[in-house]
């Protein structure tokens, strides 16, 4: 009997550190994703500050020179990216949201028996009713017992959400990256032309009247267009993160009946371990 | 008939991909240009390059407009998984009423005071 009662703790037992592990996995993974989504609005501000910045650029080369007066008129050109903005940020909040969640169903830290049984199991044991060694495997079985019940019940409702919402996910995933990478990719190409022509245009226009003017003029250039070549990486890390993520999703949903799999765990991880080094790229610029 | 994103960012990238070319030509071509042929180019410039910021704004416009019915849907899975959330809080709530009456049946069936009366205090936080 004593024997059975090992045996099974030991299958039990079993069963509950490979799923936990893998609840991890996931959580660790949602975490990172939420942690690398969370300065999207950051960039995501920037949208319309492109747009104003390369108005700012063409209105001073036809000679408007009044700041404030430039900063309002550049605004009103660019209302259309201000309201874009705030959907997107929106978006990306919904996505933080979701994944945020998704971690915090699929981790480990929500149903907390241990301190419970183990108060247990002190006032329990060494009566003399209930000897110390009886008291402590009974404890452990209901323990086991509830804690893979809920495990059990967590994975089965993490994996009806994931498939619920994995296409939507894709193509949320997917809209937030193609803004980010070719949108906003864009507008940094056309502030980056719009400069050059305002540089370009009165350094050849001016190169021999003003000549110490002009290399002043040209080390401002170079700063400007260090700053914007700066932010279309960002703008591919952006990319190569929100990739990751969607790519994680995918795999939970297609293991998503085998996400206790230790392999599957292993997959999991290393998409957490690509995100990782992103987050810290990303957070250098914005 | 309506454009898509995608139409509208690839308007984007031809109307800057012609402003660049009219540029490259004004700048390569500088000193030979009369000041009013260069003038002129460069207008085209501006209006080419401004009206590839207005396609990538229309291009988000779209894309974010497409987003809604997704977004309303993620939102609602993510509701049904914080009622899954509450509802394995509620089994905590659970395993904690069923510890607390094992430990006082326990205490009762030791028969030690001390034990009963501990017991009994735990059972009235957790039911409180």
């Amino acid at each position: 009997m004593k024997k059975h009662v090992y045996a099974y703790l030991l299958v039990w037992s079993l069963l509950f550190t490979t799923g936990c592990a893998t609840n991890k996995a996931i959580q660790e993974f949602t975490t990172a994703s939420a942690s690398a989504t969370s300065r999207l609005p950051v960039l995501a501000d920037d949208l319309s500050e492109s747009c104003i910045r390369q108005n700012q650029y063409l209105a001073i080369r036809v000679g408007s020179f009044d700041p404030l007066r430039l900063r309002q008129e550049s605004e009103t050109k660019c209302i259309d990216f201000q309201s874009s903005e705030k959907s997107f940020v929106i978006a990306n909040k919904v996505l933080v949201n979701y994944l945020q969640t998704l971690g915090k169903l699929a981790g480990g830290d929500i149903v907390t028996y241990d301190k419970n049984l183990d108060k247990l199991v002190n006032n329990l044991g060494g009566t003399s009713l209930i000897p110390k060694e009886k008291v402590n495997a009974i404890s452990a079985v209901v323990s086991f017992l509830g804690q893979a019940t809920a495990n059990r019940w967590r994975r089965k409702q993490v994996g009806k959400a994931i498939a619920a919402v994995n296409t939507d996910i894709q193509t949320l995933i997917s809209t937030l990256s193609s803004i980010v990478t070719k949108d906003y990719f864009q507008l940094l190409q056309n502030e980056q032309l719009a400069a050059k022509n305002l540089y370009l245009g009165t350094i050849k226009e001016n190169q021999k009247k003003e000549p110490v003017t002009i290399i002043l003029l040209q080390q401002q250039w170079d700063r400007e267009f260090k700053v914007l070549e700066d932010r279309k990486k960002t703008v591919a890390t952006y990319g190569e993160i929100l990739t990751t993520i969607a790519q994680g999703h995918q795999l939970f949903a297609d293991k998503r009946t085998t996400l206790n799999k230790k392999a599957v765990k292993k997959e999991i991880s290393g998409y957490t371990a690509r995100l990782t080094p992103l987050i810290s790229d990303i957070n250098d610029t914005f | 008939m309506k454009l898509t994103a995608d139409q509208a960012r690839n308007l984007s990238r031809d109307y800057f991909d012609l402003a660049k070319a009219l540029g490259e030509y004004r700048f390569e071509n500088f000193d030979t240009l009369t000041a009013a042929k260069r003038k002129k180019i460069e207008e085209f410039e501006r209006l080419l390059l401004n009206l590839s910021t207005s396609f990538t704004a229309t291009a988000i416009s779209i894309s974010v407009t497409d987003l809604t019915p997704v977004l309303e849907r993620v939102g609602e899975v993510t509701k049904q998984m914080q009622k899954a959330i509450n509802n394995l809080q509620k089994i905590d709530q659970v395993f904690k009423v069923a510890g607390v009456a094992v430990q006082l049946a326990g205490a009762i069936l030791s028969g030690n005071p001390e034990a009963i009366f501990k017991a009994a205090e735990d059972s009235a936080t957790v039911f409180s």
